[in-house]
């Protein structure tokens, strides 16, 4: 197993996915650490294939699982649509495949469809009241 | 009214899938006033969108906060697992060492003998 590559995993991808859904950076940092946690406990040797994108879909499962937990018992922005965040962030910036996206948000193909535009509607009127445009 | 292209659906389409566009539609989009201005639009809104993204990557001092615990955390469970293999290994062999070892002394011990004796004798009187 690799430090380094595991590191830098949860570094660039799961914090930046799990900041995305929450939007705090203390509760994404834990989310991310506690995903990986619950590898370290339960199959610790498939963390050496962290490459693989069948781990990769796993992690961002896990922490789309525990953000949806969390939302209620840390009390997060509840007005955060976290599916559709989600769906958002897996689809536009990752590019995974919807039938992946729609098995981690428990949703059906057209459902990520709708909902990415939806997030990405709702962020572009946010961002131009944010610039005042 | 205002006019629309055919190809401005495909453009949008592509572009809010992050995907790349054909050659072909590249070169109608140059050559149509319909076609550049949503190409126009849709880069724009996408470059916004980008920069909102990037907001939430790890800053420096997460970054340096998630390698020290995620490294602390692998390199503790890498101790771990280098601990019980040579506890395994150095029990496994200890305890055959022990075992020969405590064979060898009861065969010098005098009531042992004694003991052996007597249960041989006993054995041997019984068939």
């Amino acid at each position: 197993m690799e430090v380094a590559k595991v590191s830098e995993f949860i570094n660039e991808k799961c914090y930046h996915f799990a900041n995305f859904l929450v939007d705090d950076d203390l509760q994404a940092s834990q989310l991310a650490l506690d995903v990986m946690q619950s590898f370290l406990a339960e199959a610790p040797e498939s963390l050496s294939k962290i490459e693989t994108d069948a781990l990769r879909f796993e992690f961002f499962k896990r922490i789309y699982k525990l953000a949806s937990v969390r939302r209620n018992h840390f009390k997060v922005d509840q007005h955060l649509d976290l599916s559709g965040r989600a769906a958002f962030f897996l689809t536009y910036v990752y590019q995974m495949p919807l039938l992946e996206v729609a098995k981690i948000t428990a949703s059906t193909e057209e459902q990520i469809l709708a909902k990415v535009v939806s997030v990405r509607n709702s962020i572009l009127s946010e961002q131009s009241k944010e610039r005042g445009l | 009214m205002e006019n629309h292209c055919v190809h401005e659906r495909t453009i949008g389409s592509n572009l809010l899938k992050n995907s790349n566009l054909s050659d072909s539609l590249r070169v109608h989009i140059s050559d149509c006033v319909h076609c550049q201005k949503k190409y126009d639009l849709i880069c724009h809104e996408n470059s916004i969108i980008k920069e909102e993204v990037e907001r939430y990557r790890a800053s420096i001092d997460m970054k340096d906060h998630l390698t020290r615990e995620v490294s602390l955390q692998l390199e503790s469970y890498l101790e771990e697992v280098e601990k019980v293999a040579k506890f395994k290994k150095r029990y496994s062999f200890g305890s055959l060492k022990e075992n020969i070892v405590s064979f060898g002394k009861g065969l010098t011990d005098p009531i042992s003998l004694f003991i052996l004796f007597v249960i041989a004798a006993f054995y041997l009187i019984q068939i």
